[in-house]
């Protein structure tokens, strides 16, 4: 396996607010290989956008890294200062497509303009070069060349998320960041934007890190997944393996309570409670509260990120990609089982669906 | 069950004027008015949950607007148990504001965050003048899975997380013991671990109550598990409606089809055929005749350039789409544009079971 493009060890994140301070981030764990698609997920507040921020430097005044590295090709960029960040990282190797990205070009200045303002910034290349790499960039995402002068206003709504798209491919970043890319869109719109995203990888060999709560795109759009829940990283691996054999309890609960329109009469799982509030690095599994099979070992020790190793498809498990912090994780699977079994006492057949290759 | 005819919408039309400049008032310049809902049809019974989807700006929240007395409807009727709403009186509006109800897309923004719980609960009791508040706020609660009430009935707003704002606006809406509620999205700013609970939530006591539902949304995997049967929307007018499954499993409108196909599948392994649809849809001025999905459908022929007329293609199942009818026999209804069937809905306890 080759070495990872971006890796992210036990990183912690904390944000002063007055007297008290909040763990946004504990000892969160991933990392994301050429070329791959990972899609990070987890409910508002998770701390899924602050993981993103502090890959690109640009966390708020009042947070900072407590703890744990950020490693970029083997190097450590989290205690780079903004000039580093703004000459080695920012756009060329690690660019971000901001969330509601629609409403974030400047209405006064034509797109070409930015782009170029980002070129000089970031880069070397003359004038002509970035504007043929932005019109090649245009070209990625479906919008004529032609009209990369043009100002925001004169794109609808669609094309204007393309054109954002197209920024943020132009100086050929290693890795996108797409921070909730379709959530407020309607289902059509989403689709146009995610083929647009399938796209990017055919067309370049950028990775991706995909921040959104909605699994269902993430199962279709990436390779591998990292569930999060407050704050703290609960499994992460390749899609298949996490939708074959979910092993936290979050992610199994999380997966039957979403929606599929192909199966409109499945009982909908109920997750209950909420996370806690952390003014603390988490020292206890923070699902605690809301999980179905929690011990009293669960609220005394952070649950370690290990390979899921007994039902591993690969089957050798040793150096296995799907990890799981839970610290029963070898049981759970069955607790669920037994679940499922007693719930489906009336059985409506839609949710049976995990016989798939 | 009895199978009671609640609520009648009939060619419900909702124009908005547009602003016009001091120069075009001047010069007499009339400007082309938005259609937001136009020749909209369809009938609410006792027991049924009905959905209603579309791309933003189709006109779904326009319609439930109108449906509430909100918004003046400007042509077409909604007629409530025999009482058109183009003549109701005082009296009339008091008892089918009674009857129906609405609950907001975001509880964020519905509840007023200085009252709490109890006075929320409490303010349509009171105007309807119905004793035992305190009783019937505590069942209410209780009924939403807000316990213990007293707990709850003494919370402000801001106390309280997304899910339990939204249970609160469900028991608003519920207290009274209406016949009909209107939800906008009632889901769309939960997390999708609230959104489950919340989902159930209102399709047990819409079942356990007997409250018709409307429920609208631009998210049909939502929808799907609350609704009985779905109409889709696309500016301004329906153009497809059938049983819930049926819709799912068999959309016939060009526009059904690529709104089912654009859903994503939480299922690595499925392979979703996508139907590329270009574009937005237009704005809703000057829409003209002809059928308004034209220019975006990927079936498009010359005869679209004529308003489809609604036809039910089997039973419970409409759709208004030239590749559905013979134009031989109907052609000189088609040309007419304007008047639509009824849409015929579909009985209580439906047949997605």
């Amino acid at each position: 396996m080759s070495q990872p493009i971006l890796e992210v060890d036990d990183l912690t994140i904390e944000f002063q607010t007055g007297e008290s301070s909040i763990t946004a981030v504990s000892d969160a764990s991933f990392s994301i290989e050429q070329g791959e698609y990972m899609g990070l997920v987890g409910e508002s507040g998770c701390g899924k956008s602050t993981i993103a921020k502090a890959l690109l430097g640009a966390l708020d005044k009042n947070g900072r890294i407590v703890s744990g590295k950020i490693l970029y090709e083997g190097e450590e960029i989290q205690d780079f200062t903004e000039e580093e960040f703004n000459e080695k990282i920012r756009w060329k190797e690690i660019a971000m497509i901001p969330q509601a990205s629609m409403n974030s070009l400047d209405p006064i200045q034509p797109i070409s303009r930015k782009a170029l303002e980002i070129a000089d910034a970031h880069t070397d290349l003359s004038k002509s070069e970035a504007l043929d790499r932005f019109k090649e960039a245009f070209e990625i995402v479906g919008l004529q060349p032609s009209r990369i002068s043009e100002y925001s206003f004169q794109f609808s709504g669609g094309m204007r998320q393309r054109a954002i798209i197209a920024l943020t491919l132009f100086l050929r970043p290693t890795i996108v960041i797409a921070d909730e890319p379709t959530t407020a869109l309607d289902v059509i719109m989403q689709d146009q934007v995610l083929n647009y995203i399938k796209k990017i990888r055919e067309e370049t060999n950028s990775s991706m890190m995909m921040i959104t709560h909605d699994i269902s795109v993430v199962f279709e759009t990436c390779d591998t997944m990292t569930v999060m829940h407050s704050g703290q990283v609960a499994e992460t691996g390749p899609v298949t393996d996490l939708y074959d054999s979910p092993t936290h309890p979050y992610l199994m609960l999380l997966q039957d309570a979403f929606p599929d329109i192909r199966y409109p009469n499945r009982d909908l799982e109920v997750i209950d409670g909420y996370p806690p509030e952390l003014t603390d690095k988490a020292d206890f599994c923070t699902f605690v509260d809301r999980c179905p099979w929690a011990v009293d070992e669960c609220s005394q020790t952070a649950p370690r990120l290990e390979s899921v190793t007994d039902r591993s498809v690969s089957g050798d498990g040793s150096d296995s990609t799907h990890k799981v912090a839970c610290i029963r994780k070898d049981e759970v699977p069955q607790l669920n089982e037994e679940r499922k079994r007693q719930g489906r006492t009336t059985a409506d057949g839609g949710s049976d669906e995990g016989d798939l290759p | 069950m009895t199978d009671e005819l609640l609520l009648q919408v009939e060619n419900l039309e909702k124009y908005y004027a547009q602003k016009r400049s001091l120069k075009e008032i001047a010069l007499r310049k009339e400007k082309d008015p938005v259609q937001a809902v136009d020749d909209v049809s369809m009938e609410v019974h006792s027991n049924q949950s009905i959905g209603v989807i579309g791309e933003s700006g189709c006109g779904k929240t326009t319609l439930l607007e109108v449906l509430m007395g909100l918004e003046p409807l400007t042509g077409g009727d909604v007629i409530y148990r025999g009482t058109r709403m183009s003549e109701f009186d005082r009296e009339d509006w008091l008892k089918y504001r009674r009857n129906v109800q609405i609950i907001f897309q975001d509880p964020f923004d519905s509840l007023d965050p200085k009252q709490r719980v109890r006075t929320v609960l409490y303010e349509p009791l009171r105007v309807h003048g119905i004793e035992d508040k305190e009783q019937r706020a505590r069942e209410m609660l209780e009924r939403v899975n807000l316990g213990p009430p007293e707990q709850f009935l003494s919370k402000y707003p801001p106390q309280l997380s997304g899910g339990e704002k939204q249970r609160v606006a469900i028991a608003r809406a519920l207290i009274l013991q209406p016949d009909v509620v209107l939800a906008d999205e009632p889901v769309s700013m939960l997390d999708v671990s609230t959104q489950a609970a919340v989902l159930k939530l209102l399709s047990h006591l819409t079942d356990e109550m007997g409250v018709s539902l409307i429920y609208i949304s631009h998210d049909l995997s939502t929808v799907s598990y609350v609704c009985d049967s779905v109409n889709v929307m696309y500016l301004g007018r329906l153009v497809e409606g059938a049983p819930t499954e049926r819709l799912i499993n068999e959309p016939q409108h060009p526009y059904t089809q690529a709104l089912i196909n654009s859903i994503p599948i939480p299922d690595p392994y499925h392979e979703r055929e996508t139907i590329e649809l270009e574009g937005a849809p237009r704005e809703p001025i000057g829409l003209g005749e002809g059928c308004r999905f034209r220019d975006r459908c990927p079936e498009r022929m010359d005869i679209c350039e004529k308003t489809p007329l609604d036809t039910e293609i089997s039973e419970h199942h409409q759709t208004a789409c030239h590749l559905y009818y013979d134009h031989e026999d109907e052609s000189t209804q088609v040309s007419t544009g304007g008047e639509s069937q009824p849409r015929e809905s579909v009985p209580a306890d439906g047949d997605d079971q």
